[in-house]
């Protein structure tokens, strides 16, 4: 089976005034369809650069980057925009609802960009937030909901356009461990029942150990694997 | 449509902002609005007027070649009758002998304006008698008089029985009243308002003034558009009649054609000074939408993350700012018309919705909305999303 994500040999620094700081070292790894990873490492070990590189929002300074057998390096902004809208989802760690639209137009709103008819739209927004157990909450702003529950809406926007992998930054970084379990046993439901490809970025061994499958990062670097099967 | 809904939306949810922006525009607007819309109607007001004096209408003045040598020209009846039958352009004539004075009606002054005139005049400017007669070529001298409506108006105040055969003292002289005219609906242009004159045979002018020439004509052609062939004929005339002799025409045509210059440059001026206000009501929202640029970077961060391209993402702000401009250019439209509404029924003027004033402020705000919003919506389109998102 083809992977969705492959990258070889990434390199990402960034300049602060004429200081290099080389912040991924040579970066390789590959993502299936159906797996449920992690990629874990301390606080400002790259993790979120390299998130933002699998998600087209950034560009790697050296590597390889295929998406779908795609070679994204080369794509064109419009290009990038597309598979964005159509490929990948994202769940950051503030959850990045729009205050201003309900909850039915937030998750609506990825859709908007696809040309999907208004009636579409939101017949599909709410059959996902159904999914997330946020059906009751169609018409409440996302600052009447707690932080679970606005997790649980961007998380039913990063599924509605039925994307190849969902990408979550933190996702239970600014929830209490009690709801950032619910949160991770969302994900987990979501790849078992719904077979969605989730990569999760986490500085929590706890929120790591769960995923089938865990990558972890330090300066920069994957370690080998061998390096941590064995920790607690 | 549906990025039309949610400008609206956008705008809705920062009132206070939507507000300001709104104000420099609708200030634009209404300015070019008003300006506009009152500028056509006083060009409307002077047409009327011309229209009811007739484009036919001119005037012939007299002036001595060279006012060093020999005598002034005097200008008579007779010459007058000579032009009406030589010049064919001409096809009705009156003379006018200037006369001044000061009207006494029963001790008090009476406001008018003094012409020594002949029956002609009737037809020339089509007056029509209210009561009594108007003067004819039989009057000679006699000391009879002719007043426009609002001079009979006036008299009518002091409570004589009827006005016809009142009498009207001009310094010695008892001058009867033998007619009144109808009102005229307009008049005071060119030289002459039938509504205040006090007419008063040619003749009797002459004694009064001591001055026998003829001071005007008041003509009408038959052939209209040719100004220029009818000055020659006229001056060409009076030439082959008296030595010494000048003469300068004015038509009605020849006016109109000047006013309507005029109030091209008058709209021209209006519209840059229009221009300045929307010049500064532009850069308003321009303002207004580079703050709402900035303070809406995570939204533009998760719309680009979502699938938004930069195309997309400027034709939202860009959507957004015609929608500003076109809510101001509506309330603008709006104001201009009703403060238009009010200088023209202070003034007394015919009132009239210009059809042209709205069009071009529905399409000047969108333009002014496309120009300035361009920049601003340019702007966020081409915002980094990392930058964005990671903005908070
Ligand atoms: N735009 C930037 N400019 C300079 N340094 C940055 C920038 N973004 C991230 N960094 C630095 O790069 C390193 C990795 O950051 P990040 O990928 O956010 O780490 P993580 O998500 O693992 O905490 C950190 O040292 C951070 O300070
Ligand atoms: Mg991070």
């Amino acid at each position: 089976m083809s992977s969705v994500i492959k990258i070889e040999n990434l390199f990402k620094s960034y300049y602060l005034g004429p200081v290099k700081l080389p912040v991924l070292k040579n970066i390789s790894m590959e993502i299936f369809p159906g797996e449920m990873v992690s990629l874990m490492g301390t606080s400002g070990c790259g993790k979120s650069t390299l998130m933002n590189i699998l998600g087209l929002l950034d560009k790697p300074d050296e590597g390889q980057y295929m998406f779908e057998d795609e070679s994204v390096l080369a794509a064109d902004d419009n290009r990038l925009s597309i598979i964005r809208g159509r490929k990948i989802g994202f769940v950051f760690q503030q959850f990045y609802l729009l205050p201003k639209l309900d909850i039915v137009n937030n998750v609506a709103l990825p859709l908007t960009y696809q040309k999907v008819s208004t009636r579409d739209r939101r017949n599909r927004a709410i059959e996902y937030l159904e999914k997330v157990g946020m059906g009751e909450h169609l018409h409440h702003k996302p600052k009447e909901l707690s932080g679970g529950q606005q997790q649980r809406v961007a998380i039913a926007r990063a599924l509605v356009g039925n994307p190849s992998l969902i990408l979550a930054d933190e996702p239970t970084g600014a929830l209490d461990s009690r709801v950032g379990q619910d949160i991770l046993d969302t994900f987990i439901r979501l790849n078992e029942e719904e077979k969605i490809t989730v990569v999760i970025i986490t500085h929590d061994a706890n929120v790591a150990r769960q995923c089938k499958r865990q990558i972890r990062m330090k300066d920069g670097k994957i370690l080998p694997a061998e390096n941590y099967k064995n920790e607690p | 449509m549906n990025t039309f809904k949610e400008a609206v939306h956008s705008l809705w949810s920062s009132k206070q902002r939507t507000l300001l922006a709104l104000l420099g525009i609708t200030i634009g607007i209404a300015s070019v609005i008003a300006l506009i819309s009152v500028g056509s109607l006083v060009e409307r007001e002077a047409m009327k007027q011309f229209e009811a004096l007739g484009t036919d209408f001119l005037l012939i003045n007299f002036y001595p070649e060279n006012s060093d040598a020999g005598r002034f020209p005097v200008v008579t009846d007779s010459h007058v009758n000579g032009m009406e039958n030589e010049v064919e352009m001409i096809s009705m004539a009156a003379p006018i002998v200037e006369a001044f004075g000061e009207p006494i009606y029963r001790g008090k002054k009476i406001d008018t304006q003094m012409y020594g005139v002949n029956s002609s005049l009737a037809q020339v400017h089509r007056l029509t008698v209210e009561e009594g007669r108007f003067i004819s070529d039989a009057d000679g001298n006699s000391q009879y008089c002719v007043i426009g409506a609002n001079v009979a108006d006036e008299l009518r105040q002091y409570g004589p029985e009827q006005l016809i055969g009142e009498q009207i003292r001009i310094d010695k002289r008892i001058y009867t009243i033998i007619g009144t005219l109808a009102r005229m609906p307009e008049g005071g242009i060119m030289g002459f308002d039938a509504n205040t004159a006090f007419l008063i045979p040619m003749q009797a002018a002459g004694r009064i003034s001591g001055n026998k020439s003829i001071a005007v004509v008041h003509a009408r052609n038959n052939k209209p558009g040719q100004t220029d062939l009818l000055r020659e004929e006229i001056d060409n005339y009076y030439k082959s009649q008296l030595d010494n002799i000048r003469t300068e025409v004015e038509t009605a045509e020849a006016i109109i054609k000047q006013m309507e210059k005029q109030s091209k440059m008058f709209t021209l001026m209006l519209a840059a000074i229009g221009s300045i206000f929307l010049l500064v009501g532009g850069v308003g929202v321009m303002n207004v939408m580079l703050v709402s640029v900035s303070e809406r970077k995570v939204e533009i961060g998760i719309r680009r993350a979502i699938g938004a391209r930069q195309s997309e993402v400027q034709s939202q702000f860009l959507v957004e700012a015609i929608v500003l401009c076109l809510l101001g250019g509506l309330l603008g439209v709006i104001f201009g018309v009703l403060s238009s509404y009010f200088v023209a029924r202070a003034s007394d003027w015919e009132f009239f919705i210009s059809g042209n004033a709205i069009l071009i402020g529905v399409i000047v705000s969108s333009v002014v909305g496309l120009f300035f919003g361009f920049y601003p919506a340019r702007q966020a389109a081409r915002l980094d999303v990392i930058d964005c998102i990671r903005g908070s």
